[in-house]
């Protein structure tokens, strides 16, 4: 179990956070949505122990997340941000072989590791190019490997856990869902993910348990049905919806009303 | 592929290190052909080979096999730490000196130089019969313990409670380096002729009058950094991606920082304080070097080092050709050599960004 308690984290005397409790099971997949400068980037950050909350508890396995040793945390928790500094221009295996840094499996189980995280966000055929050359959906799909080669395998007494910052922000369709589904299969062997989405839809479709955030609290929390409601929707992220149901998934769809076309 | 390139570019320098090495040793006013440089050194190991000229033997075991070995200890450290703050700054143009090591070493051997008469004085009467030992090491020790002061002050204004930052140490970097320099220039202004060519040629970077003695004292050292620093090559790898995302992966990133620095400040400031400023090849060989077998320090480090050695040993041997008998200092070679070439790195790096 990951989880937060009545976090508040505050930055140049602005509350970014305020009194917000979490948590993220193993197996289940949470999606972090709000509008911009909710608090999203920053609950993540304070979740993998990078932001030091002012107030609250950081728990990983009911352990405090600083008791943890480094490498012991890495082979639990991995993280993708939202952008990467990287400019070196590394084989695109050897950055997807850095996820396997904190482990020591060997250089024969850890390429075998590589391939078929490359195989899982469809892009084994980018294997030898060099990193800096790609475009930025092919960027995005190389860090995103990576995260997934660094909790790949189960390991021994710990469940694993992932935190993703719109890993699809850069993706073309068919990647957004190939690439979530990816993330879906690791939760079906039991890794918990929390992962933070600006596109409405993909969160209704894709995560268990939806937490909606505005001005740093937590506006809504619940199963996609709960949370996306026209009322939520409409106070969180002042926009007029309607909501409609899916008609193959049965979960909500959420559809924007043009306020320029519904005056005409 | 980059990954069997790698090994042949480091099975073919580390035959050329010791090609070189001979070569260098053969070559200076008086020319002795290569087997005999080569068979002082096996005799040295105990293994006689062949009878020896008295006179050559002298000339290599004495004054080029001393200076030899050290250049090529030198030239490795200085690459390889090139290499390490390359990854540390994530910048392909980061240069060891960057963290004011070297400025502050040629602060202190300013110091040295234009105030160690009267320092030697004040200290003989303690030191006794030591004071003669004391003045030999004099200039080395105090520009070794100026890189460190130098670099501790670096370390020191780009850290906080949160932690290195690294930008700000880049910039105190730039601002220590200007700061040593106006203090060694006011050192400078009051020397009389003699001091001030002393420190001219210092800071041109010299290999004259290396004894077996001063290999032992820095070279050990020199060897510890060597053998010390290629083994952070998978956390500089991590480090590569970014702070955080290093920290995700487990690397204790603070605690690498330090340690980084430290080695780097050992290395770079025992390297100036035993040879004086050699420009370029810490900042060069390591980027060649990547753009030959790409960017994963695994191998980059034994890369860097072996070439940077070969390098400092040819300059070497060039810096006694030119004008033989005269030997020019070879921080002027190497900065003559790497200097167009950085150039050219530099032209390739703007064609590549217009590209993009």
């Amino acid at each position: 179990m990951l989880s937060v308690e009545s976090l508040c984290v505050n930055a140049a005397e602005r509350q970014l956070l305020d009194d917000v409790s979490l948590s993220v099971r193993p197996g289940q997949v949470v999606a972090i949505v709000g509008p911009n400068g909710a608090g999203k980037t920053t609950l993540l950050r304070a979740l993998s122990g990078e932001v030091v909350p002012q107030v609250g508890q950081l728990l990983l396995h009911n352990k405090p997340m600083a008791a943890w040793p480094s490498e012991q945390r890495a082979r639990l928790l991995s993280v993708l941000p939202q952008t990467s500094g990287l400019s070196f221009p590394f084989q695109v295996h050897e950055v997807v072989m850095l996820g396997r840094l904190p482990h020591s499996s060997g250089v024969q189980h850890d390429t075998e590791i590589v391939k078929e995280a490359l195989k899982a966000v469809d892009i084994s055929h980018l294997s030898r190019r060099i990193y800096t050359t790609l475009s930025g959906g092919e960027k995005q799909r190389v860090h995103l490997a990576r995260v997934l080669a660094q909790v790949w395998e189960a390991q021994p007494d710990y469940e694993r856990f992932l935190l993703l910052d719109e890993p699809t922000s850069a993706l073309d369709l068919a990647h957004q869902s190939s690439v979530l589904s990816a993330v879906r299969n690791m939760a079906k062997q039991g890794v918990g993910v929390l992962v933070i989405l600006h596109d409405l839809n993909l969160a209704a479709q894709f995560a268990d348990k939806v937490v909606m955030l505005r001005d740093g609290k937590v506006y809504s929390e619940g199963e996609p049905q709960e949370t996306f409601t026209q009322e939520n929707i409409e106070a969180v992220f002042d926009v007029d919806v309607d909501i409609i149901m899916h008609p193959r998934t049965g979960k909500p769809l959420i559809v924007q009303c043009d306020q320029a076309t519904t005056a005409s | 592929m980059q990954h069997s390139r790698a090994r042949l570019l480091i099975l073919f320098l580390m035959g050329l290190l010791p090609i070189s090495m001979v070569l260098s040793a053969s070559t200076g006013v008086l020319d002795i052909p290569w087997q005999q440089s080569l068979y002082v050194m096996i005799d040295a190991l105990g293994i006689p080979i062949a009878a020896i000229d008295p006179q050559q033997h002298l000339v290599l075991w004495s004054i080029r096999w001393p200076r030899v070995v050290l250049a090529a200890l030198v030239g490795a450290t200085l690459a390889l730490c090139g290499s390490a703050m390359q990854g540390l700054f994530r910048n392909p143009l980061a240069d060891p000196s960057l963290i004011g090591v070297s400025s502050g070493a040629a602060l202190g051997a300013s110091i040295a130089i234009v105030l160690g008469g009267t320092l030697l004085a004040s200290v003989a009467a303690w030191f006794g019969d030591y004071a003669h030992w004391f003045s030999s090491y004099l200039v080395s020790g105090l520009a070794c313990l100026g890189g460190f002061i130098a670099s501790w002050i670096v370390y020191r204004l780009g850290s906080s409670s949160h932690g290195t930052s690294v930008a700000t140490m880049l910039l105190a970097g730039i601002a220590i380096t200007a700061l040593s320099a106006a203090l060694s220039n006011i050192l400078s202004f009051v020397a009389d002729d003699l001091a001030l060519r002393q420190i001219t040629l210092w800071r041109m970077g010299s290999l004259d009058g290396i004894s077996w003695r001063q290999v032992m004292l820095s070279g050990s050292l020199l060897l510890l950094v060597l053998v010390v620093l290629p083994r952070y090559s998978r956390e500089l790898n991590a480090l590569l991606l970014g702070e955080s995302e290093a920290r995700h992966l487990g690397v204790p990133v603070e605690r690498l920082k330090w340690q980084l620095i430290v080695w780097c400040a050992l290395g770079v400031g025992v390297a100036v304080s035993v040879s004086g400023i050699i420009g370029f090849v810490g900042l060069v060989v390591p980027h060649l070097i990547r753009l030959m077998i790409g960017p994963d320090h695994r191998s980059l480090m034994p890369a860097s080092a072996l070439m940077g050695a070969s390098l400092l040993v040819l300059a070497d041997s060039v810096s006694r050709l030119v004008f033989s008998p005269e030997v020019i200092p070879i921080g002027i070679v190497t900065a003559l050599l790497g200097a167009p070439f950085f150039i050219s790195l530099l032209l390739q790096q703007r064609a590549r960004m217009v590209v993009q």
